[in-house]
């Protein structure tokens, strides 16, 4: 009878860890959000959840404008970094000379500190000094930088990401690729098909669960951490022009000190979060059911 | 696969070609950059790679900046974090992997979904909660921290990589005479010693990566390299070669250690999104 | 020297009964078989027998002891796998050498009882590689070693031989029995292999969703089966099985043929059985023959598979290979003596 309660004995710790992490965290978040908590204003507080739903989503478009922006940059970086990985995974899945000599380099991007990503594209983008700039110095453009840029600003955001990411893309792809059986190939070669004809019609339809599961994790981590980079190429800015809500609530929070607004945008995240979450499980659960 | 034709090949090769410069030419524009001087920096793109290197950017940040023990922070933190996650982690997938009980794939499921949740959601209460226990600013609170994310993906890869061991093998120990936790010490975890390295190295990555936590909680103690990056960085921009030296320091030994450790990476990448 | 004591075994897994009341006493020395389909619970037990499992309810006896709350390493068995089970991380010697080296034995004691099992194996050239680098039928012979290497008081075997190639496999039957019989070690053997059991096993038990269908020596569940799924389970090609009514001292086949059953039977439907290989194929028509129509002849090379009817009622035959097959004008006898009768309702043998 013991032996029915050893699973609970491997997991009690890490459960016991996980619920003070997550649990308490979780409570609080719904504490400042209710509350009117301002870190240089201790003396307000008090009950004030309506009010504070109020001025975050109905009295200003700050929310809705930064959930538009975070919108465009994932649907944006998720869709390049799924084409370019794609097509690169397909080049690596052919067997050529010196693959796995250079492989390594395509996926160093995804080890790199994204902080430092974001400094390296900054500079890149520099109007004076920026290997960039220099090229369009060339062509007679003087002292121009993307980031500088409201309409702009996104663009040179996307190309980081896409760089650093990417290879996180090619390696699942790739991946995929490999793990699939090579009898429905020869099959389709023997009936005829052109190597076009193969990709569409036998590789995609077959790749399909491993594409799901990979975009929705791309997508999940770029709508969560698209800070870092953002955090240190622009700021949220010019203006809010690059502000996600992962920024905003920051910002709301540390910036100008309103713990309770950033805690609603960040509870925002938390419930689109889950939802997608709750899609990725079924994926993953439908493919362990296959 | 079937044989390809010339022109696929030239595509393949140019495409491979562009992309593998695109990849390359930002990290080595961070590498020469921290070997020039202030001035260099502006001398234009003929200049980009050809100029004569110098270490005085190392040598300024180690003088002016406390690199040395951010450094060692980050290193404390990331490895603190790693070995505890490590420890509990690894016994909790033996619970999810090798029991069969009533909501266990739902258990799995939440410690998955952790992983995942935004961290600002969790990084705003963190910063309170701290404030009062007097964890700001301090390695342990870090660590505690870097576990939101490290002990759900510990579970999360070794619960797979138990799985794929046969629990026959766990058997035949305890039927040579063995008991049930000589079993797992003797058989299962020297059988395992790849895939714990290979989650380990993840856990060592993502912890001396990571920003958001660190920018949040740490000030000056236990702040770790990758917040001291943007301070670097002045509104005029000039300390650029001085950022660059700074930058290095920080993904050098990632970049190397990745290198080194490759074989298990792969690996573990893949593992973790195709299960068979 | 050890019996194996089963008794009164239940096992449930949450609400599903898996296993309602199971006994069976292996004697000292002797080998029985577990024998059934996948799914009918034969594993289970034998794993509960290892410890590796716990039981609902029962009890275990090993050498008249009871062990049931003992775990696996108090219980002095040993256990060959379906896949071997081998520890990958270590070498041969040391797979060996481990049951030992948990009670602490000497390294020289060690040695000398790995040279003498490695020898008993002829594996003594496989001591220092390790699993991976060997063959199917090399890994199961040190998982055999490794079982004989504490000279346990009781054998239990898990589908041991399921994952070789049939040449193998029929080279390493002979191996273990002879082994067995050699060490006089008392043996539990699981297997879903008919032939598996009716060579190796002093007795077999059949077992069905958890039931014992019949216990008994080989050769007795071959020409006794006790019931319809034991008739049907043993033998290849299998049993032949027709749905027959009773009148008086005959059974009438479907086309309305009577057929001297030789004995009284009870009236109404019954399930008459004859074994392909007792039936007699010729063209003469004798006093009990019955026309028999051939529809397909599969040629094994010791002997041909004869497919084809009695008006209407299938029915199989083996035929000797160096004799030539009649044509058109075919009749086959039932040989009274070896036909069974099963009650159609409970499939119990009449």
């Amino acid at each position: 009878m013991l032996r029915r309660l050893r699973p609970l004995l491997f997991l009690s710790p890490t459960l016991l860890i996980l619920l003070s992490i997550t649990l308490f965290p979780l409570v609080y978040s719904l504490y400042l959000a209710s509350h009117t908590v301002i870190l240089t204003n201790p003396m307000l507080s008090g009950w004030s959840l309506t009010d504070n739903l109020r001025e975050v989503f109905i009295e200003s478009p700050e929310y809705w404008e930064s959930m538009l922006t975070t919108l465009i940059l994932v649907v944006a970086v998720v869709t390049l970094e799924f084409v370019l990985g794609l097509m690169l995974a397909y080049f690596f899945f052919s067997n050529f000379r010196g693959r796995n000599l250079i492989f390594p380099f395509f996926l160093m991007p995804m080890m790199l500190t994204p902080v430092v990503v974001g400094t390296i594209w900054r500079f890149l983008f520099n109007g004076e000094f920026g290997l960039i700039a220099g090229l369009l110095k060339a062509v007679g453009v003087e002292n121009y930088s993307i980031l500088n840029q409201p309409s702009t600003a996104l663009v040179g955001i996307v190309i980081a990401d896409v760089w650093q990411w990417t290879p996180f893309m090619l390696l699942l792809l790739l991946a995929g690729m490999r793990a699939l059986p090579r009898s429905p190939f020869e099959a389709a070669q023997v009936d005829g098909a052109n190597a076009f004809q193969i990709f569409r019609d036998i590789m995609l339809p077959m790749m399909k669960p491993i594409i799901i599961i990979a975009v929705l994790m791309r997508t999940i981590d770029a709508f969560n951490r698209m800070f870092d980079i953002i955090y240190i190429m622009t700021n949220g800015g010019p203006g809010r022009a690059s502000e996600t809500l992962a920024v905003m609530a920051f910002r709301q929070s540390f910036e100008y000190f309103f713990m309770h607004q950033g805690a609603i945008v960040a509870l925002s995240m938390l419930v689109i979060i889950t939802i997608m979450v709750k899609i990725l499980n079924r994926f993953i659960a439908g493919r362990k059911g296959a | 696969m079937s044989p390809k034709s010339r022109l696929y090949w030239i595509v393949c090769y140019g495409i491979l070609a562009l992309y593998g410069a695109f990849t390359l030419l930002p990290i080595l524009y961070l590498a020469v950059s921290s070997f020039k001087t202030q001035q260099q920096i502006y001398d234009g793109i003929a200049a980009t790679f050809w100029f004569t290197p110098t270490l005085d950017s190392y040598r300024f940040i180690f003088e002016t900046k406390p690199i040395l023990q951010m450094l060692t922070n980050t290193l404390i933190v990331s490895v603190g974090s790693t070995v505890f996650s490590l420890f509990f982690g690894t016994i909790a997938a033996y619970g999810l992997a090798r029991y069969n009980f009533r909501g266990r794939d739902d258990l799995a499921f939440y410690i998955l979904s952790i992983r995942m949740f935004p961290p600002i959601v969790a990084a705003l209460p963190i910063f309170m909660i701290f404030n009062g226990l007097n964890l700001l600013d301090t390695k342990t609170g870090l660590i505690i921290a870097y576990t939101t994310f490290n002990l759900p993906f510990v579970v999360w890869m070794m619960t797979g990589f138990i799985k794929a061991v046969p629990v026959q093998l766990e058997e035949a120990a305890m039927v040579d005479g063995q008991s049930h936790l000589g079993a797992i010490w003797d058989i299962l975890v020297p059988v395992l010693r790849p895939s714990i390295f290979a989650v380990a190295i993840f856990c060592i990555i993502f912890s001396w990566n990571e920003f958001l936590f660190a920018l949040i909680l740490t000030k000056s103690q236990a702040k770790t390299l990758p917040v001291a990056i943007p301070e670097f960085i002045t509104w005029t921009e000039v300390g650029w070669n001085y950022v660059a030296a700074a930058g290095m320091v920080l993904v050098a030994p990632v970049l190397v250690f990745s290198f080194l450790a490759q074989r298990y990476m792969v690996r573990g990448m893949s593992m973790g999104a195709i299960k068979d | 020297m050890a019996s194996i004591e089963v008794k009164n075994l239940k096992k449930k897994f949450g609400e599903v009964k898996v296993i309602e009341d199971f006994s069976l006493t292996v004697k000292d020395r002797e080998f029985i078989s577990l024998l059934g389909p996948s799914g009918c619970g034969k594993s289970t037990i034998l794993r509960i027998v290892a410890g590796l499992e716990e039981l609902t309810s029962g009890n275990i006896l090993i050498g008249g002891k009871v062990v049931t709350p003992l775990e696996p390493k108090d219980r002095d068995i040993a256990m060959v796998f379906q896949n071997y089970a081998l520890y990958p991380h270590k070498t041969i010697f040391e797979n060996l050498a481990y049951g030992l080296r948990i009670r602490k034995k000497s390294e020289t004691e060690i040695t000398a009882r790995v040279k003498e099992v490695a020898s008993l194996l002829q594996i003594e050239q496989l001591l220092e590689r390790r699993p991976a680098q060997l063959s199917g039928g090399q890994q199961q012979r040190v998982a055999m070693g490794r079982a004989i290497m504490r000279e346990p008081q009781a054998f239990l075997f898990d589908e041991p031989l399921s994952n070789l190639d049939a040449k193998l496999r029929n080279h390493m039957r002979v191996e273990i029995r002879q082994l067995q019989q050699r060490l006089g070690i008392t043996t539990l053997y699981v297997t879903h292999d008919q032939v598996e059991a009716m060579t190796m096993s002093d007795r077999i038990v059949v077992l069905n969703q958890g039931d014992i269908e019949q216990i008994g020596r080989p050769l007795e569940i071959y020409e006794k089966p006790a019931s319809l799924f034991v008739a049907n389970f043993i033998g290849s090609p299998a049993m032949n099985l027709i749905k027959v009514k009773t009148d008086a001292g005959n059974v009438v086949l479907p086309s309305g043929s009577p057929v001297a059953a030789g004995r009284t039977l009870p009236s109404g439907e019954i399930t008459l059985g004859i074994r392909p290989e007792r039936i007699k194929l010729s063209g003469n028509k004798g006093a009990q023959s019955l026309p028999y129509r051939i529809t397909l002849v599969e040629e094994l090379g010791s002997q041909k598979i004869v497919h084809g009817n009695i008006e209407g009622t299938d029915l199989t035959v083996v035929f000797p290979e160096d004799t030539a097959l009649p044509g058109e004008a075919a009749f086959v006898d039932l040989p009274l003596n070896y036909l069974h009768f099963f009650d159609a309702r409970s499939g119990k043998r009449l």
